[in-house]
């Protein structure tokens, strides 16, 4: 069923099943293609490829591998006024991202205050399951947060005004609108906001180790062995009960408006019908409250820095968002459409000359922010015309994961994985040692080949290498 | 006896397999299996008691409602479960007690984080005498 139409290329043609009303296509080499045939991710694409009103070609990034409805790694984009929304394609964890931070401090001070500088990020920053955050929001106050987002923070205090030009879309999408939230949406958010969560969230210290694009780099306000903080968050309770509320409204929607899904969890509704509306305005709420949980996280990294290393000036580098759906301005098959760009663990990756990128950084691209898994370096990439022309301007977003969480535990024990990241010279502190274990680097895929393939694709170029230094895990 | 719940292997998340010998008994253990993914179960006590009625449309939405509630009832009301007991279910409605207590940081021992109850592969299904659901959460 598998086209390849290069070394990085694989199309699924639309004839190859009944109901495919677009093609797919899965980036990817050869021994990544056999390991995405190992689980239901084609089978995935070939379903999202039925949903109507989809327009261009339904795909899969590098890191792709199974997720729920979509396939992570997944990017769908639907004709704006003729077609769906779906809660499933843009996931729980509304606006999961991630955003980087870098300093000027000398690297080798940080390197040596480093068990220090984690233990007080440990303690500043909430994470794990149940964990409040520092503040409880009144109800107007949240509502605030969903309105505004990051700029709710900068006005409370949290961060600085220029942040908010490095991040996508300003850190505030502005069609949110807190009353399409429900009461049990807030109720979970309220006390959370300013939270990292568990799971495969993080704070990270870092080193740029290599930079490969002189110009962009130096653009993006990076050099060779500078400190950079990565922030891996999304939405919490918020955006999770935003999705489940919203997978319910849509199966009922999906009866009133005739349509039918090849798995439940494909749930759409026309963007235009009243639960569509209802939808994005909620999504765009909760993309603004993870905007802001970043925004606050930001802050208090930088209030830890200051208090152990001295005064700093730690700069915003970039922000995006890799589980959000997009309006978004795309020319398909030679024609310019507007489109609804569902992203499931897919980043934005504009190349240069874009409108919605920064003033400073419109002649070189947006920076693309690429985590490796626990232990492995992360790439910051610039996205290319050829993304845009291909892939809805979109990119990977990790690593990807190769092996289940049940898995993974069978095979190595926290005890043993602290030691092996302690031979590395890495500090780890985590919340759960459950959690810990199911972050091991072993379950994910080898992140440098998923760049190799991006850039080999020519949808992303490099532009620096960050490796580890010591990692908070949610 | 047999094990009430098994946990199923996914690529990013987990999936629960629940069986029973009704459809109540079945529904009570996938609440087992959820709350057995987010906290070590012997660290909650059953201090307190709700009973939860939900209506549906079919069996598996209430599937869907039942661990989507349990799971508000954690984050959202911060109240762990400890043991539920369905008491009835129906394709349109589902009534049950749960024990628990109030979410206390300093002696319950978290495991991880369950983001959403997903419709992924979610079945309902009875074999002779024995009833059998699987749901994949995502964490």
């Amino acid at each position: 069923m598998i086209q390849s139409i290069d070394a990085y290329r694989h199309r699924i043609p639309r004839s190859h099943k009944p109901g495919m009303r677009i093609d797919g296509c899965i980036y990817a080499d050869r021994t990544m293609l056999e390991q995405i045939e190992a689980d239901q991710t084609l089978e995935q694409v070939v379903n999202v490829a039925m949903l109507p009103g989809l327009v261009g070609t339904s795909l899969a990034m590098p890191d792709a591998h199974q997720g729920y409805g979509f396939c992570i790694g997944g990017v769908a984009a639907s004709d704006f006024d003729s077609g769906i929304v779906s809660a499933g394609g843009v996931g729980f964890d509304i606006n999961c991202g991630v955003r980087l931070l870098a300093c000027e401090t000398d690297p080798r001070d940080v390197r040596s205050r480093l068990e220090v500088l984690l233990s007080s990020l440990f303690r500043d920053i909430p994470c794990g399951t149940g964990r409040k955050g520092r503040l409880v929001l009144s109800a107007k106050e949240l509502d605030g947060v969903l309105r505004d987002g990051a700029r709710w923070a900068v006005e409370y205090g949290y961060g600085e005004e220029a942040d908010l030009a490095r991040i996508e879309d300003q850190g505030t999408l502005s069609q949110a609108r807190p009353e399409s939230v429900s009461k049990r949406a807030k109720d979970r958010g309220h006390e959370q906001v300013g939270t990292l969560g568990s799971g495969n969230h993080f704070v990270e210290i870092q080193a740029v180790d290599t930079i490969y694009d002189e110009p962009a780099a130096s653009a993006f306000g990076l050099h060779k062995d500078q400190i950079t903080i990565l922030i891996h968050s999304g939405s919490r309770g918020l955006g999770h009960q935003v999705c489940t509320d919203s997978l319910d409204a849509m199966q009922r929607g999906m009866r009133k408006h005739g349509i039918t899904v090849a798995d439940r969890q494909l749930a759409c509704v026309p963007i235009h019908s009243e639960e569509g509306r209802a939808y994005l305005q909620a999504m765009a709420a909760a993309a603004n409250f993870a905007f802001a949980n970043r925004q606050m996280m930001t802050h208090w990294v930088r209030e830890v820095f200051d208090r152990e290393m001295g005064r700093q000036s730690i700069r915003l580098v970039y922000d995006v968002c890799h589980n959000i759906a997009k309006v978004e301005e795309h020319t398909v098959e030679g024609k310019a459409r507007t489109v609804l760009v569902h992203r499931k663990g897919a980043t934005r990756a504009f190349p240069a000359g874009h409108p919605a990128l920064p003033e400073d950084l419109r002649t070189i691209g947006q920076p693309v922010l690429v985590p490796g898994s626990m232990g492995t370096a992360s790439y910051v990439l610039v996205g290319t015309d050829r993304a845009m022309n291909e892939t809805f301007g979109s990119s990977c977003h990790g690593a990807g994961r190769a092996m289940s969480r049940t898995r993974v535990r069978s095979e190595i024990s926290a005890e043993e994985l602290l030691s092996q990241m302690k031979a590395l010279g890495i500090q780890v502190r985590g919340q759960s040692k459950a959690g810990l274990t199911e972050e091991s680097p072993q379950a994910y895929k080898d992140v440098e080949r998923v760049v190799d393939v991006m850039t080999g694709a020519g949808l992303a170029r490099k532009v620096a290498r960050l490796v580890p230094l010591a990692v908070m895990k949610g | 006896m047999a094990a009430r719940f098994k946990l199923l292997a996914h690529p990013a998340d987990i999936g629960i397999e629940a069986t029973g010998a009704t459809l109540p008994e079945a529904f009570t253990h996938a609440a087992d299996g959820l709350m057995s993914l987010i906290v070590e179960p012997s660290t909650v006590h059953g201090r307190h008691m709700r009973e939860i009625v939900l209506e549906g449309t079919d069996l598996e939405h209430l599937l869907f409602l039942w661990l989507s509630e349990i799971l508000y009832l954690t984050d959202g009301e911060q109240f762990l479960v400890r043991h539920a007991t369905v008491t009835s279910v129906s394709p349109s409605h589902l009534r049950a007690i749960v024990v628990g207590e109030p979410l206390d940081r300093s002696r319950h021992v978290f495991r991880r984080d369950v983001k959403g109850i997903t419709y992924h592969q979610l079945a309902v299904a009875q074999t002779g005498d024995e009833h059998t659901l699987r749901v994949f959460v995502d964490i």
